[in-house]
């Protein structure tokens, strides 16, 4: 049992333990390590002015370097990994590419987002170098920094004036082997840290641990990605000031990293990013690999899991109408051993599902997607990237091309949970694919069935609005009628 | 006929190569020295309560928790910049939610967190109002009723063959900023304070401490480095904040750090004041306007801050760019219990600017006549259309230009009969398209802050120290100045460094703010520069004459030369490229620094102080008329819209822009501050909602619930070109002030909108937009067009 974190930042190994512990990484940085160039806006990751990059292995992947959100990082998470912050980037006082074209094209005019946008674009080209002439591309990878000054155009217009064939990719110049088998070598044990005043953080290093500690500590909170947990403490609503907290963390647990495609089943492991649930089901399920993309910056695609999102069970729980419609289960495990729920039975009440106190939420399944099967996620949200939805759904349909077989309607942010809608699902079977009336009919259907509320996000009427449209506008699209 | 600037490789801001490192230093970014201490503000959950109790004793008992201060620890509790009406911290009643109630200090952040939830305020709820038409039909208002008038409107509505009339709504909008409000106050020898603080007016920091503590202005000094953005938020409302920090400083002889959280800032700090105007119209069969009898209404919040101000700028500006030869402009700011509302980019003017572009939008949708005719034929036009309604007459006028200019750079008349195609095909959208104009009035319509003062030190080396009262907040304020004076001394930008802003440099200071920065501190900073100048060209001049071996580097050391005298002819010498030179000859040239150093050699004096009215400039606010402003700032823009009828998902597809900015001093700064206030501007028309609770809290308190535009919502097209106009020449330079003016270009976005939405709509029917039209609001109302027509 260990009870030091040990990780590198910007290549100098450090052992972190006791108080210091329990910070979140950017405190750390900026008032620990003195590395102030790393910023802290919202406190939620929304903003990704605290963008660094973490560099980690990922079971058998070989290292790589992620942008994630600093600010809703526990310490605890960079345990066994190495993080680089904005000081390391330029060298020797020589601009790096990405500073220098950032400078040469006014993309920076206040500066308190602009290492976070640095941090950002290195990690964009770090995985994409060939995306450069795209705005596209790089938009969607800067989706996630917020800037108020410069209205983006001369970021893009220095992303456009990179040219990342100019420089080594970060792992070349910062990472060795060195560091990964001295990262590796420390981290081997299961790790706990703690302090008389904040609390213990356990971080088993087996499933068996795992299971022991959780039906140990039914309070405690699971730490994956942490980016809910996160924004509940940098906000006092959990664990204030004062108070001691218990928490577990799977970054130890590499069983459950991943998302793979297998005999027509994507098996995401608990610890799998979006990101690479993002990837994955990009042949599997397309649509849902089209949610990911706008659904979550790539900061917190990088570190944020699916099986959090699932296990938190917001009632707007973007992925969660889509894994609905799906027909996803979720794979329960304890001591006691694994069952397997479907998902539209894990849900019981608002954040309330059917987890037992010493059960963990260890995988999500669904089936890829078949010839004959036709899967719609929608997000509509006051922002169009990087919003909570106001109204999200998804259809599933299985037909011949003319006539619906079988059907899954889920939509979320119109009731306590995410509903499935099965008296629509029950009015589209045996009907015409394409028919206006049908669809006109599933959209009055739809509207009758929900229980939407107002709330700060938008009104019970335009919920209800919207919930039948969705119907419409996914009728349209079957008949090919939406362009521009 | 137009000309567009070509661009040109501009200097970088001053300070990007130390944003990029993340080098730069912000306010919490200082070390903290020893015994620092931390600050946090409780504040009130009451919109407007008696304060019966505060009990601190359960946060005093908490380990670090060094003390608890309350409105009996201010030695004068009120203040505020045009109207002293609110308490530093609140006396026996709160009038917000997120007023501050009490001060913690702490020797963590987690002790001071800590003891801030632990304070427990009792208080005895009194009526609250929280609308403006509440405060309307309970009388409380802040500041008396004001009047423009010109010709007899009633008269002039009463000829006219169409009457409309309609009320806008429009909300406000928080500036987030980046960096949030914060300050750090070290306690000096002998009594004194200095404030480091992100602040755009460090002499108020400076007087609002000082009166907050009992201190002369002489005990209190602020310094501001920079601000992680400030767009007006940071102009007022950044000095209670210092307050608290200097005050905590003060009672414990320690340093004090006040840093507030992101939530917390857009809690307690004021926005962009919402508006509510109603306006009856009256207009020829063309489209052209005869009467405009305009009421505003503004929402001030609890306490004045600047809102009568605000309110001012809305009046001067809700003709925008359009002649009204009769008008009655009226205006009210109400009193309510939420956060005082403040200064926002463009201050009153873009709610001026929406109601008549609004206006004009309904004219040529009840007249069937293409919106832009209807604004060509209202625009401002020589000889006898040119006096605004204020009674300032147009000086170098370029509106109707840059409409002609917008007009066939963007191929509106094409993509208008494209649009109308589309309209008419697609089941699931619509397009809209629309020109709309700005024409902002430059300075600030109080005179006496239309001053400023500069101290330019020149060292031996030749490299410059300057500093002015302007704050850099991003918009590169700084930069500017510093090329106005390289430019003077002839030298290269490097050798010129701007210093922090400080109120023991530059004395008396006006807030960074009306986009006026660069033209009263660089004129300020060059009437210094040329003074220096001037000198430096007679020493030069002598030295032309005298061998090198009995310049004064050769022979002061030893005195046995005489000093130069000062009284040598200049007109030929010139300063370029680092030399001095003579016309004449310019192979006989002195580096720059050579002669820096000699003069000093001589005793000659190579620092100075400049200061700079504007001149020319009155308005006088009970009659509402005058000239108020030195120029006017003017551009139009073009933007397409693209709307998911059944989600009411809104994209800006493809905007162009046309800015007259007379002679840039860095076209690419000014582009930047283009972009970026075109971008800020299309927030507040479309997705930045702010959302209150029943109680006047404001609930959409951070980026995961108030939705500034990101990276996705920039306009794919977006094409910015600046005009050239050499005829501005009585601004330092020649330049135009940019800061805010395209702020209000935006609101292009927000017509298109409502033409979309008009291609729905009958004749006989608009639509009643308020500001900003969420998709929400954009689905509703097409929801509605749709349900009407079925």
């Amino acid at each position: 049992m260990r009870d030091a974190i040990v990780l590198f930042v910007n290549g100098v190994r450090r052992e972190v333990r006791g108080d210091a512990a329990f910070l979140t990484v950017t405190d750390w940085l900026r008032y620990e390590e003195r590395l102030t160039g790393t910023k802290v806006v919202c406190a939620e990751g929304d903003c990704g002015a605290c963008t660094v990059l973490v560099g980690r292995p990922g079971g058998d992947r070989p290292w790589r370097f992620d942008p994630v959100n600093a600010c809703i990082l526990t310490m605890a998470q960079l345990d066994g990994a190495h993080v680089l912050t904005i000081e390391s980037v330029a060298r020797d006082g020589a601009l790096h590419e990405v500073q220098r074209a950032m400078c040469d094209k006014h993309g920076s005019q206040c500066g308190f987002c602009t290492p976070g946008f640095v941090m950002a674009m290195l990690g964009h080209f770090e995985h994409h170098p060939d995306e450069k002439a795209s705005p596209k591309a790089v938009a969607n990878h800067l989706t996630g920094n917020l800037c108020r000054c410069t209205g983006y155009l001369p970021i893009l217009e220095a992303a456009a004036d990179v040219r990342p064939e100019k420089y080594e990719s970060v792992v070349a110049r910062h990472h060795s082997a060195d560091i990964a088998s001295s990262l590796g070598a420390a981290t081997k044990d299961s790790l706990r840290i703690e302090d008389s005043a904040r609390g213990t953080i356990d971080a088993p290093a087996t499933l068996d641990e795992l299971f022991a500690l959780r039906a140990a500590h039914p309070d405690a909170r699971i730490i994956a990605g942490n980016t809910d947990l996160g924004v509940l403490v940098n906000k006092q609503k959990l664990w204030p000031a004062g108070t001691s907290r218990r928490a577990i963390s799977l970054h130890l647990l590499h069983e459950l990293d991943g998302a793979t495609l297998e005999d027509g089943v994507l098996t995401i492991g608990a610890r799998a990013t979006l990101g690479e649930v993002e990837r994955a089901a990009a042949t599997a399920a397309p649509d849902f690999s089209r949610l990911l993309r706008v659904f979550a910056s790539p900061q917190i695609k990088n570190i944020g899991t699916l099986a959090g999102n699932v296990a938190t069970g917001s009632p707007i729980g973007d992925t969660i109408p889509a894994l609905f419609a799906l027909g996803a289960e979720v794979e329960l495990s304890s001591a006691r051993g694994v069952r397997r729920v479907p998902i539209d039975e894990f849900y019981r009440g608002y954040r309330e599902t059917v987890m037992a106190p010493d059960e963990l939420v260890t995988r999500v399944r669904f089936a890829a997607l078949g010839d004959g099967a036709t899967f719609r996620v929608y997000k509509v949200c006051q922002r169009r990237d990087l919003d909570i939805s106001f109204v999200g759904a998804a259809f599933f349909l299985a037909h011949d091309g003319a006539t619906i077989r079988e059907a899954r309607v889920a939509y979320g942010g119109v009731g306590p949970t995410v509903l499935r809608l099965r008296e629509v699902e029950a009015l589209l079977v045996g009907c015409p694919l394409r028919d206006e009336a049908a669809w006109e009919r599933v959209a009055a259907a739809v509207e009758a069935a929900i229980s939407p509320r107002s709330d700060l996000r938008g009104s019970e009427q335009g919920r209800r609005v919207l919930a039948g449209n969705l119907a419409r506008k996914f009728g349209h699209e079957l008949r090919g009628e939406v362009f521009a | 006929m137009i000309k567009i600037i070509d661009p040109v490789a501009d200097p970088s801001h001053d300070s990007a190569r130390g944003h990029v490192r993340g080098a730069s230093e912000f306010i919490d970014d200082r070390p903290a020295v020893a015994g620092e201490l931390h600050v946090g503000v409780v504040f009130s959950t009451e919109p407007h309560a008696r304060i019966v109790a505060i009990h601190s004793a359960e946060a005093l008992a908490v380990a670090g928790v060094v003390g608890v201060y309350t409105a009996k620890d201010v030695h004068h509790n009120l203040w505020g910049t045009i109207i002293q009406d609110q308490p530093l911290i609140a006396d026996d009643v709160v009038r917000f939610v997120g007023e501050p109630v009490a001060i913690v200090a702490g020797e963590t952040r987690e002790a001071m967190e800590q003891g801030r939830r632990l304070v427990r305020v009792d208080y005895e709820p009194l009526e609250a109002i929280l609308s403006v038409r509440a405060a309307i039909a309970a009388k409380s208002f802040i500041g008396s009723e004001r009047y423009i008038v010109r010709g007899d409107v009633d008269a002039a509505l009463a000829r006219a063959p169409h009457r409309a009339s309609g009320t806008v709504k429009i909300q406000g909008q928080d500036h987030f900023y980046l960096e949030s409000q914060c300050s750090i106050a070290y306690p000096r020898e002998d009594g004194q304070v200095e404030i480091h603080s992100s602040s755009q007016h460090p002499t108020e920091v400076q007087h609002v401490v000082a009166h907050g503590m009992g201190l002369p202005a002489h005990a209190v000094v602020c310094v501001v480095k920079r601000m992680g953005g400030g767009f007006g938020g940071k102009e007022s409302q950044g000095a209670p904040f210092a307050f608290f920090a200097a005050l905590v400083a003060a009672r414990t002889g320690r340093a004090a750090r006040c840093v507030i959280t992101k939530d917390d800032d857009m809690v307690m700090t004021g926005k962009r004041n919402p508006f509510e105007i109603d306006y009856t119209v009256g207009y020829e069969d063309d489209g052209t306007i005869v009467g405009l009898d305009v009421r505003l209404y503004s929402d001030g919040g609890a306490y004045a801050d600047l809102s009568t101000s605000i309110m001012e700028r809305a009046m001067l500006h809700s003709d925008n760019a359009y002649f009204l030869a009769n008008a009655k402009v009226t205006g009210q700011v109400c009193r309510t219990h939420v956060h005082p509302h403040t200064a926002f980019r463009g201050f009153g003017g873009p709610k001026g600017v929406a109601m008549i572009e609004n206006v004009l939008e309904d004219i040529a949708h009840r007249l069937g006549i293409d919106p832009l005719d209807v604004r060509k034929r209202n625009v401002y036009r020589g000889p006898d259309r040119d006096v605004t309604h204020y009674g300032q007459k147009l000086a170098n006028n370029l509106l109707p230009e840059l409409f002609d200019a917008i007009e066939s750079r963007c191929d509106y008349r094409a993509r208008r009969e494209e649009l109308r195609a589309f309209n008419a095909r697609s089941k699931t959208q619509i397009k809209g398209l629309s020109i709309t104009a700005v024409k902002f009035g430059i300075s600030f319509t109080t005179r006496f802050l239309n001053q400023g003062n500069a101290l330019v030190n020149v060292h031996q080396d030749g490299t410059i120290q300057l500093s002015t009262g302007a704050t850099e907040m991003g918009q590169g304020v700084n930069t500017r100045i510093a090329m106005v004076v390289a430019e003077a001394f002839g030298v290269a930008l490097s050798s010129v460094r701007v210093m922090p802003t400080s109120t023991e440099k530059n004395h008396n200071t006006s807030p960074t703010a009306a986009s006026a920065g660069t033209d009263l501190n660089a004129s300020a900073a060059l009437v210094a520069a040329e003074r220096i100048r001037g000198r430096l060209a007679k020493v030069a001049a002598q030295l032309f004459e005298l061998p090198e071996d009995r310049w004064p580097s050769r022979t002061a050391g030893l005195g046995t030369m005489p000093e130069i005298e000062l009284e040598r002819a200049t007109d030929d010498i010139v300063f370029a490229d680092g030399f001095v030179a003579r016309r004449a000859n310019p192979d006989q040239r002195i580096a720059f620094a050579k002669v820096c150093r000699e003069a000093y050699l001589s005793r000659v004096q190579l620092g100075d102080y400049g200061y700079f009215k504007t001149p020319g400039i009155y308005f006088d606010k009970l009659s509402g008329q005058g000239d108020p402003f030195f120029y006017f700032t003017q551009g139009v823009a073009c933007s397409e819209v693209l709307i998911d009828r059944l989600t009411g998902e809104l994209e800006v597809r493809r905007v162009e822009l046309l800015m007259d900015l007379g002679r840039p001093i860095n076209a690419s700064l000014d582009i930047g501050q283009i972009t970026g206030a075109f971008v800020q501007g299309m927030g507040w028309c479309t997705t930045e909602n702010l959302v209150y609770d029943p109680k006047g809290l404001l609930l959409s308190h951070s980026p995961s619930t108030y939705k500034i535009p990101s990276i996705q919502d920039t306009p794919r097209v977006f094409d910015v070109k600046l005009v050239e106009n050499l005829g501005n020449s009585k601004n330092v330079r020649s330049t135009k002030a940019v800061g805010e003016p395209p702020l209000l270009l935006a609101i292009s976005v927000w017509t298109a909108i409502k033409d979309a939405l008009h291609s729905l709509a009958p004749r006989d029917r608009t639509l009643a937009l308020s500001l900003p039209m969420t998709h929400e609001r954009i689905l509703l109302a097409a929801e509605q067009l749709r349900a009407s027509r079925a």
